[in-house]
This record gives C-alpha cells, structure tokens and sequence, in this order.
C-alpha cells in the first residue's frame, strides 16, 4: 500500500506537483523495467491517522506509512522495517544498519512535441509554485519569503517569479520578505530555464554564504519537498545533510554530487501522521517516484 | 559495593564499579553499563514517566538541558554517573515519537528545539494554527495579547508563550523589531509598519 505525506512531491507530466493536488487519472512518474514511465493513478484519498516513518538521507526524505514500501538495495523494505533496522542497543543515538535506497537517476522522457516545449510548461508551472511557496499573508499587500540572500540572488528572484520589483525587508533567523510594488505579473516575463528554476527555488533557503549551501527548518516539508524533486527532476547532483543528526533540526543543501548513485540514510525518525495520502497506481510492478526517491505500491 | 540501582555511564563511575556491570550499551555519547538489559529498560520507563509528568503538568515546552533537569529531580537518589545519561533517554523518547520538538528563536534570536509531550501535540499545533490567524488580521501582537489568546494550558507559562511568537517567527511567518537578548515583546507581519 502507497502512503505518503500530504507534502509529498511527485512527478507529474509537467513536473514536480504536490501529492495533494493529484485526482484520478492524472499521471506521475515511475519506474517500470529500470525505464521511466508516466502511470495513471488509479485511486487517490486521504487516509486515517497512521504510525509513520520519516527517512533521512543524502538524497533528501521522504515520510511514509510504516506499510510502505521503498525500493532498497536490499530489494524492498517497508519503512517501518527500516525503522526497525536502527540498533536498539544504541540507546539515543543514530546508528543503525540500513541498506541504500534506490534515487530516480535516469534522464526522463519527455512528454510534448519537444523538449523546448516541456521546459517552458516546467518553467511555467515552478513560476507559480514558487510564489505559492513563498507567499505569506501580509498586511495590505502580498509579501514573498525569502532567504537573506545576496542583491542579486534576490534580484533574479523578483525578476524572474513575481516579475515586478519589490520593497525588501530584512528580518530574524535567516529569512527576508518581498513586497513588490506593483501586483505580481499573472504571466512571466519569459520562460524560466532550468538554470533559473533552481536558482530560484533555492533562493527560498537560507544561505549558508561561507560555503556555497542552503539550510532550511527541518519543519518546512512542502518546500524541502518540492525543491528535491524539482532537483532531481532537472538532473541536478544535490548532497543533503540533516542535522543534528539524532535530533535533524535542519537541512543543508549543496549542489554537489552524492558519493554514490543511491541514497544512505542518515536518521529514521517514527512519527504519527494525521495528513497521509492513499494512492494506488493503475500498472502493477513498477515503482513511484517520491521526492526522488522509489516506492513500492 | 553495592550494585547502582540505574545504569551508568563508564566514564562517570569507578573502574571497580563497572566491573561488575555485566550488560553494556551505548546511550548518547557515553558508553554505559547496568546489571542486566532489563535495568536499561526500566531507567527508560523511569525517564519517560518523568518526562511526561514535567512536561504535562502543568503543560510546559523545554530545552533538552531543562528537560534533563526537570527529569533528574523526578528520580530519587540519581547519582552524577546516571545523571548524565538523562540526555540519551530523552532523545530516546524522540525518535519513538513520544517526545515532540517545536522549531524556534531565543531571546537571542538563535533557532532552537523545544519538547513537548506528543498527548499535547494536536493543543500545541492548533494554538500556533489560532495566534497565526489571529496575526494575519490584526497584523501585529504582542506577547500579552498572545497570553490572552493562547489556551490557559499552554499560556500559563510565559517561556511557552515566548517560544510561540518565537515559533512563528522562526518560519519566517512573522518578524520583530526587537533587538536580540530582549525577547519577543511584539511580533508582526513583514511589511506592515511597526506601531510605535
């Protein structure tokens, strides 16, 4: 049975959406054969409060059911028996034995007349995406989070999402706010290329400025979510570390690539979740894509 | 020498002591030792009564330093060499998901984790869910308001109140024109005027 969290990040035909926003029949990405395929979803629906499992990797997380399986290289492994896997006899301690766990690492097919026109409708939708990522309820008008990056990181931001230029206010723990000052253009200026879709997306996390990486709070889950996927989606290598590692308080991001092609898991943490989503696919023995990473119906 | 009654962390302990310690784990970042694995899992039966009274009654969010305390003087008779092995019990609890930690800023505005009992997780989430709504429309509160509009369980504590705002804040939801070291007197929306 596939049950991920609400903020879980698929790949649909156009890109990275939000597990949430999936209906019957849409398709999402798996893998089937070792090749890459768009498979219908079948049944989608919420599901009833559940014991679950976040898994922490280098490759980003991914919090599932205890029930549900994810592809290993051990073969498959539900979470929960991951979370078993870590060693008891390490009392408050991050230790375990886990195998790797299998990281979409193929180039995906493309869906329309050409991959120019694939691009500009990714670009199109991470355009807003990002603003529903970064807006937050202002006072008089619409106001966009961002990390206390550098003028031009911020520059590129307004320029190439909101497409207006913006009041910025500085703030507290990382984080700054846009305000622009005429209303946010409704259609982008021009496309955003794949370069801009990640510099963009990143420009929502914090930067880390003396070593070229991002943090985020480690409770910003839609965001973290989206952004590994829109990463993998793109091919872009990406290393992530949650830290500390018992108690994972935030992630760092940079742009580097892994030491291997899978996953190694950092922390496993059981939680109980209210917001979990069903979802059963229409072709038998192949393997969802979930922030990156492969489960099994 | 008569056995300890809890586990005991090698390095804290008597070399004499630990020899006749038998069973052995690793609990944080000491090496342990107790008469029998079933010691281990008393201590963290001990550990995890403790925590949720402190943490429970009266409701109360608390740093793993103050959680260790608070657990500490729960216990009768807990020697230093236990003492220091509060803190990977606790954690213990973490990873089980009995314990629940909240992101947020001290007065310093440096982000930390407060724990909570995971039985006041559905008052502590709501609680935030309500302070920021009330934020969205009234664009600014201070930390009175928010004790007003907190539930009595949670704002019974002004170190709970000041670590809601924080919360918020830490998000990147609300900001603050305080300088760091005084605390959250006043939160507001990014771009609204402060009201002086």
């Amino acid at each position: 049975m596939l049950r991920l969290s609400s903020k879980a990040t698929l790949i649909g035909e156009s890109g990275p959406v939000p597990i949430s926003e999936l209906s019957v029949g849409d398709k999402v990405l798996c893998m089937a054969q070792g090749s890459p395929q768009f498979v219908v979803a079948d049944h989608v629906s919420q599901s009833a409060p559940a014991s679950a499992v976040r898994l922490c990797t280098d490759a980003g997380d991914l919090l599932t059911a205890r029930d549900t399986a994810v592809v290993t290289s051990a073969g498959l492994r539900q979470a929960g028996e991951l979370a078993d896997l870590r060693d008891t006899r390490a009392i408050g301690r991050m230790q375990g034995s886990w195998p790797l766990l299998e990281v979409l690492s193929v180039v995906l097919p493309m869906r329309g007349k050409s991959k120019a026109a694939d691009l500009a409708k990714a670009g199109s939708d991470c355009r807003s995406r990002l603003m529903s990522l970064s807006q937050i309820p202002g006072g008089q008008s619409e106001v966009f989070r961002v990390g206390s990056h550098t003028k031009r990181v911020i520059d590129r931001f307004q320029d190439s999402v909101i497409g207006e230029s913006c009041a910025i206010e500085p703030g507290p723990a990382g984080w700054s706010w846009l305000s622009p000052k005429r209303p946010p253009r409704s259609t982008p200026s021009r496309d955003l290329d794949p370069t801009s879709m990640v510099d963009c997306a990143l420009a929502l996390w914090q930067p880390i400025l003396e070593e070229q990486a991002y943090r985020l709070p480690v409770e910003m889950e839609e965001l973290r979510s989206y952004t590994f996927t829109l990463l993998h989606y793109l091919g872009v290598p990406f290393e992530t570390s949650f830290r500390p590692r018992y108690l994972p308080m935030h992630v760092e991001l940079r742009l580097k690539p892994r030491e291997t092609p899978h996953a190694a898991v950092q922390a496993v943490l059981s939680v109980t979740m209210n917001n979990l989503v069903q979802l059963t696919l229409k072709a038998r023995g192949c393997y969802l894509i979930a922030s990156g990473l492969l489960c099994s119906q | 020498m008569k056995p300890p009654k809890h586990p005991v962390a090698v390095s804290r302990a008597s070399v004499r002591l630990v020899r006749e310690l038998p069973a052995e784990r690793k609990v944080g970042k000491f090496l342990a030792r107790a008469l029998s694995d079933e010691s281990f899992e008393r201590f963290q039966e001990l550990v995890l009564d403790a925590a949720l009274t402190s943490l429970e009654n009266p409701l109360r969010l608390l740093t793993l330093p103050h959680l260790c305390n608070a657990v500490a003087t729960r216990i009768p008779y807990l020697e230093d060499a236990s003492r220091v092995l509060l803190e990977g019990f606790s954690l213990e609890l973490v990873s089980q998901g009995k314990l629940l930690r909240l992101g947020t800023l001290s007065r310093e505005l440096e982000p930390y984790q407060a724990l909570y009992s995971s039985r006041c997780q559905p008052l502590v989430l709501d609680s935030l869910k309500s302070l920021y709504e009330v934020l969205c429309s009234e664009t600014a509160i201070s930390s009175q308001q928010a004790a007003h509009l907190l539930p009595s369980e949670l704002s019974a504590r002004n170190q709970n109140v000041q670590i809601a705002l924080g919360a918020l804040v830490y998000r990147g939801f609300a900001t603050t024109d305080a300088a760091p070291g005084v605390g959250f007197e006043t939160i507001r929306l990014p771009h609204v005027t402060p009201q002086l």
